[in-house]
């Protein structure tokens, strides 16, 4: 019958696996907003188009952003990137077939 | 190569049953995206077409699997002919072009399986399934690949929201930006898909070949087979299954970007998982239960039980559905000649019917984006003060 200790394993795999990827990028983002009120949660440098039609740049943040997060959310997307590369690695039996 | 009328007939239905499957699976990977905006619509699934195009030439492996041990084949059990595979296939393609006219994602593995032990049964009898391998390889991993897929997206979507949420205010921080990552998640679960579901046409059509003895035993699938089979779900992809990217996309749930990444986290981890540890799960069935369990995930949103219970619905039916219809087909094409000619006139008919059904209310990309987004579009926005920005923002997230 069914092989509930695969099952398991899968099931556990998977919500670890999930979960770790989507706290990280969570991180990356909240990282991103340290020091910044709500009111700021434009990207510097973003384009913004108003309603007139005129378009504006969105400041770039004062120093309001301490190093050090900017540097632990560069260290989250990074992560994130390497969680992408390794399931490409999963995908492509190229990579892993014995 | 010995070319008879029954092997191209067979070619072409598996050729168009790998469309189907293709415009079929759009949703899977692309509906979240194009819902929440991180991918307009057509760029959406020419990214999914392309990934799809890649993913077939990756791997054959399972392309020869495919019959899976559920049709007893080989010494003591049945000879598997190319009618019966036909007889199949034409109960696989009516069930994929019917759950694709009402709108429900369903799996067009089970669709194929059911419709070759249906050939198979009135081919060979009752025991030419073996049906305990039909429940433990089909039937459970039905009932417990949304589960476990809803549940993953759960704590997925609650530990975005957490994670996020400004701890002064309570509101969120910089949510919107899941947007970005959607893009990246969705395409690995349709690069996933790419490598999984063509096989199953490559190994439809070369198991035929092996049958009227154009292929040697034991040999993969040739190059012309990877080929076709890989551009015809690309451009499956390509045509993208509007009507069920409606119903996964802002049917079941309305989802948010960050809701949209977590459930694609959460379907690309399950079928990873699932692919590698030994436990296969449908693709449309993991998806469908994350798109559930995320918005199970966020506080305020929704799930419309009355669409999943449909969608529930057509998976229980999708297996008896497509084995009915191939069994009256294989039942047919037994007559000879002439009943494989009355079978593939009344398919192609079915076929044409069915477009024509749908030709009344078109689903295109143009009516898929979540209506409040369109709606967003379509009212004149209120002037752009700083307060109305931030709102604006705010619904966003």
């Amino acid at each position: 019958m069914i092989d509930w200790a695969a099952f398991a394993i899968v099931a556990v795999a998977a919500l670890v696996s999930a979960s770790v990827v989507v706290s990280l990028f969570a991180f990356g983002l909240r990282l991103l907003n340290v020091g910044r009120g709500v009111d700021a949660d434009d990207t510097p440098g973003a384009i913004e188009t108003t309603e007139s039609g005129s378009v504006s740049v969105v400041p770039a943040q004062q120093e309001s952003r301490p190093r050090w997060a900017t540097f632990c959310a560069v260290i989250c997307f990074g992560l994130c990137i390497l969680a992408v590369l390794f399931g490409i690695y999963l995908i492509v039996p190229f990579f892993h077939a014995s | 190569m010995d070319l008879t009328l029954i092997v191209v007939l067979v070619v072409v239905l598996a050729l168009f049953f790998d469309f189907t499957n293709g415009f079929h699976d759009t949703a899977n990977a692309m509906a979240t995206p194009i819902a929440t905006g991180a991918l307009k619509p057509r760029m959406a699934v020419g990214l999914a077409a392309v990934l799809n195009l890649v993913g077939a030439f990756l791997s054959t492996e399972v392309a020869r699997t495919i019959s899976g041990g559920l049709i007893r084949e080989g010494d003591g059990g049945i000879q598997i002919t190319p009618e019966m595979i036909f007889a199949g296939l034409i109960g696989a393609v009516c069930w994929n072009m019917v759950t694709w006219l009402f709108g429900l994602p369903s799996s067009s593995s089970h669709a194929l399986f059911g419709g070759l032990i249906g050939a198979a049964i009135v081919g060979a009898g009752v025991g030419a399934v073996d049906f305990s391998v039909l429940v433990s390889k089909v039937v459970l991993p039905a009932l417990v690949a949304p589960i476990v897929a809803g549940f993953v997206a759960f704590a997925a979507t609650r530990l975005a929201y957490a994670i996020t949420r400004d701890p002064a205010t309570g509101r969120g921080l910089g949510r919107g930006n899941f947007r970005y990552a959607q893009i990246f998640s969705s395409s690995l679960v349709a690069l996933a898909h790419g490598t999984n579901d063509a096989q199953k046409t490559m190994g439809v059509i070369t198991l035929t070949l092996i049958a009227t003895g154009s292929q040697a035993v034991g040999t993969g699938p040739e190059f012309w087979v990877i080929a076709a089979c890989a551009l015809a779900i690309a451009l499956g992809t390509y045509t993208g299954g509007w009507r069920i990217i409606k119903t996964m996309g802002t049917g079941l749930t309305d989802i948010k970007p960050a809701q949209g990444f977590a459930a694609e986290t959460s379907t690309a981890a399950t079928i990873l998982a699932s692919s590698h540890l030994g436990f296969a799960l449908s693709t449309t069935q993991v998806a469908s239960g994350s798109v559930i369990g995320s918005g199970l995930g966020r506080k305020g949103a929704s799930v419309r039980w009355r669409t999943a219970g449909r969608i529930g619905v057509g998976w229980l039916l999708t297996l008896p559905a497509a084995a009915a219809v191939g069994a009256i087909a294989a039942l047919l094409a037994s007559i000879g000649p002439v009943g494989i000619v009355i079978d593939a006139v009344l398919g192609l008919g079915v076929i044409v019917a069915i477009f024509i059904i749908s030709s009344r209310d078109q689903v295109t990309s143009g009516t898929v984006v979540s209506e409040v987004d369109a709606a967003v579009g379509a009212v004149r926005t209120p002037k752009a003060t700083r307060r109305n920005l931030k709102k604006k923002r705010q619904a966003a997230e």
